[in-house]
């Protein structure tokens, strides 16, 4: 009677697992209509497969963070997965100065205040042959706008004509930045005959390489563009595998199984530097790790005296140091283009932020080492930090401030939250962490119009109860202001103003690498993270 | 045995009520705005306007019961709301990742037992001898060692050094070995710890006396006397462990790159997908009530003191 209970058991638990494979076999079958080439494709992924495809087929395994859940890049931030896969081009783009380049558009000018005419260039097309012409721009463009506010807001667009390869952009208002912001990967050309659902899957666009098969936010198969109007790709065939953790990511690169990744944490990057199997490119990066300050009267942090002795407080030259990166300046990266040579900024100084703080009147009344607030009242500041990016940088941070504040003699508290945005809704902290891209399309307005004004829906982002005369006065001038050069003057002013009234805590400008296996050629790291795989990129046995 | 099972199924409606309705209620309560959260998730910074109308859209502005009779006669009809997060219907997002995560709780479960049952019974035989003491330093290490760290060792031994496995999980046998050794290996150490326990207490019945007195060999009672006998308290705690294992496993499904559906739902929470959060908690609901009324039913049919007990409720009864 037992050994048949035992029997029955072992029988109920067989039939457990077997539900677990049985579930799997539908699903595998049902992605296997659809998808004929994806299970193919996936297993050539594997250590050493690359070979078997073809002897001469160039082909190059590479791990994003992140694939998106779709490819059409007018949806949501979709559009910087199909430009790092070298798949989407917009009409103008950035060099690693942050400067504009053309790409699809050859030629372009400012006509008048609202006026923008670009010329599209000769010969270029889409993967599937058709010519890129001024009317397909404005397609895109326009789908673009109505998909994505992003889109409508960077733009600002009245009206658009196509005539040849002419198209004009006119704006309902000035806008200045319009140039810079086109570089936005949500521009990105696309062939807007396509259906929906192809867009979703495979958008046709004009890049050095095409989307062969995709699997949602898991791999993708690129091929190499045959209608490239740039030359010829570098590489035939391409894996991309979504790994979304960095450590992950850096042992799939020891075993071999891709050759190519990028952001790793700095940490793991000393296993591949002076190693000849490996190589890194990093660079400075537009991003800025900045502990934001809350100006509200409801925090202590109201206070500029209180502010600047924070200021000095803090080694930004350890910190960069810790987690690699530099020390930054001000509230644009050092990577950027905006006159940071030219500003005043806070450099560690502990006497001086001691001072600071005994002249404003935060002493030590009570005797336990931490100071009190003017009135006598405890003094506690509370840090909100949240993994950004998935990187473990920003708690190293937040405990590294901790402990240059308690130097002083300031006491903080640090709180590890997972929904940030709650917090900064309440307004409810006194700092909080920030990993941001300072010129996420490589022109100073966007971000300064964001976090410090309560301009336009763009300023939505001021969470900090920040407010400064003059910095709206900037912003107002920007909106007027076409010459670059001129631009980036007022953007140097605004980084002054900010660092004289101490408005943030500035603290490292990070690094962005790209790591690849030594058969990689031309891996270089683009200072805007919007770029990945290019059309130089090759491999070599 | 078929009133008793219909009458838990019955109850399963009832809970899947309790649960689904909780969920709605707490999910209100937690302080950010479903409608924000959306355009925040996308990157955008929407104006009031947007905001206002997409409340509008999602129906946010009803009042909450309403939002709640709403979302259950459409569930009743098998239409659980689509994902704001995904753009896509809940049931389709979750037949995307549930076969991820059946096939990784299973091969996981069935490495557990595998392991920890020859493992256990051995540690209890030879309580106190060399084998006892290895294998109890190795549970105890196996469950004090957090498994995203013992994730990443594994992956660094036997992906990176040996070149055995791969770092990027495939979906087949290779693929899924590390990911379910991960999983399994804090489970094994506890489990072999818990069937230690059992065969002790068993092996000091006087039953065991009498059968070794009787000359049965030593095989034949732990397999055939004991086993059957300490296998109840193993049976409720795997009851369990099932299910936690089908609710997905986040840490696990990130490093291993694993489709499954414990991302999906911490994806869900963080944007607060209202729709996606209460597909899952239905999948939860069924799976617990489920499994445990697989194992009440096991309890029922191979232990007579458990039918025993019942028969003479019955006639207290009468």
């Amino acid at each position: 009677m037992r050994r048949k209970q035992v029997i029955v058991f072992t029988a109920m638990l067989m039939s457990l697992a077997l539900a677990g494979c049985g579930g799997q076999t539908s699903a595998d079958s049902s992605q296997n209509g659809s998808k004929n080439s994806a299970q193919s494709g996936s297993e050539n992924v594997g250590a050493g497969d690359s070979e078997s495809a073809s002897e001469n087929e160039k082909t190059m395994r590479v791990a994003f963070f992140w694939i998106s859940a779709d490819l059409d890049p007018a949806n949501d931030y979709n559009a910087w997965v199909t430009s790092r896969l070298g798949v989407g081009e917009t009409l103008v783009r950035l060099n690693d100065e942050l400067k504009i380049e053309p790409c699809l558009a050859d030629e372009w000018e400012n006509v008048d205040e609202l006026t923008w005419r670009f010329h599209i260039r000769e010969g270029a097309m889409f993967s599937n042959g058709t010519p890129v012409t001024a009317q397909a721009c404005r397609a895109s463009l326009e789908r673009a706008i109505s998909m994505n506010d992003r889109a409508s807001e960077y733009l600002k667009v009245e009206s658009m004509e196509a005539d040849g390869q002419e198209l004009t952009i006119r704006t309902s208002e000035p806008n200045a930045g319009l140039l810079s912001n086109l570089v936005e990967p949500v521009f990105d050309i696309v062939d807007a005959t396509q259906s929906e659902d192809q867009i979703k899957t495979a958008p046709v666009c004009t890049g050095p390489y095409k989307i062969a098969d995709f699997r949602s936010e898991q791999s993708v198969e690129l091929v190499k563009n045959e209608n490239y109007w740039d030359g010829e790709p570098g590489l035939d065939r391409i894996e991309v595998t979504q790994i979304a953790d960095s450590d992950a990511r850096a042992m799939a690169l020891q075993s071999g199984e891709i050759d190519l990744t990028n952001t790793i944490d700095q940490t793991s990057t000393t296993l591949f530097e002076n190693n000849p199997d490996y190589q890194v490119s990093s660079i400075i990066s537009p991003r800025v790790n900045v502990a934001y300050m809350n100006h509200a009267q409801s925090s202590p942090l109201h206070d500029v005296e209180l502010r600047k002795a924070v200021s000095y407080a803090v080694n930004r030259e350890a910190y960069a140091e810790l987690i690699g990166g530099s020390p930054a300046h001000g509230l644009y990266s050092d990577a950027t283009p905006f006159g940071n040579e030219t500003i005043y900024s806070f450099s560690y100084d502990k006497d001086q932020a001691e001072q600071i703080l005994d002249q404003a009147g935060y002493r030590d009344v009570d005797g336990d080492g931490i100071r009190e607030m003017t009135d006598g009242s405890q003094m506690t500041l509370h840090y909100l930090q949240a993994a950004d990016h998935g990187s473990a940088d920003s708690a190293i941070l937040a405990q590294a401030v901790q402990s240059d504040l308690k130097a002083v003699g300031i006491d903080m508290e640090i709180l590890s939250v997972e929904n940030l945005s709650e917090y900064q809704s309440q307004g409810n902290f006194d700092f909080y962490t920030g990993n941001d891209n300072s010129a996420p399309t490589g022109d100073p307005q966007l971000w300064l119009e964001t976090m410090y004004t309560g301009l336009g829906v763009s300023g939505k982002k001021n969470l900090t109860s920040f407010q400064d005369d003059k910095i709206d006065e900037i912003v107002a001038q920007m909106n007027q202001t076409f010459d670059q050069e001129a631009r980036y003057r007022l953007a140097s002013e605004a980084s002054q103003e900010l660092n004289e009234t101490a408005a943030n805590l500035y603290l490292t400008n990070s690094y962005l690498n790209m790591v690849s296996s030594a058969r990689v050629k031309q891996a270089v790291q683009p200072v805007a993270d919007y770029y990945f795989i290019t059309k130089d990129i090759t491999v070599e046995e | 045995m078929a009133k008793y099972t219909a009458k838990r199924l019955f109850q399963l409606i009832v809970v899947l009520f309790g649960v689904t309705f909780l969920t709605f209620m707490i999910t209100q309560m937690t302080p950010s705005d479903p409608a924000e959260m959306k355009y925040v998730s996308m990157g955008m910074m929407p104006s009031p306007e947007l905001l206002e109308q997409t409340r509008q859209e999602m129906g946010l502005n009803d009042p909450i019961l309403v939002q709640y009779g709403r979302w259950l006669i459409h569930a009743l009809r098998g239409d659980l709301g689509v994902s704001s997060k995904f753009s896509e219907p809940v049931l389709t997002q979750m037949m995307k990742k549930l076969p991820y995560t059946l096939e990784l709780a299973g091969v996981a479960m069935i490495l557990v037992i595998a392991v920890s049952f020859p493992l256990g019974i051995l540690s209890a035989v030879k309580k106190n001898r060399v084998a006892d003491i290895l294998i109890r330093f190795f549970s105890f290490f196996g469950i004090s060692m957090p498994n995203f760290w013992m994730a990443l060792l594994l992956m660094y031994v036997f992906a990176v050094r040996l070149k055995w496995f791969r770092v990027v999980s495939t979906n087949d046998l290779r693929g899924i070995v590390l990911p379910a050794v991960a999983l399994s290996i804090s489970m094994i150490g506890s489990y072999t710890r818990q069937i230690r326990t059992a065969f002790l207490e068993e092996l000091s019945q006087p039953y065991v006396t009498g059968a070794r007195a009787r000359g049965i060999p030593e095989p034949v009672i732990l397999l055939c006397h004991v086993l059957p006998n300490a296998i109840f308290p193993v049976v409720t705690l795997i009851g369990l462990s099932v299910g936690q294992l089908l609710g997905g496993t986040a840490i696990i499904e990130t490093i291993f790159s694993w489709q499954g559906i414990g991302n999906m739902v911490v994806e869900a929470i963080r944007v607060r997908d209202y729709p996606l959060i209460q597909g899952y908690v239905i999948w939860m609901a069924v799976i617990y009530v489920v499994v445990n009324l697989l194992v009440d039913l096991f309890y029922q049919f191979c232990d007579p003191k458990i039918r025993l007990n019942q028969i003479n409720q019955i006639r207290i009864k009468r």
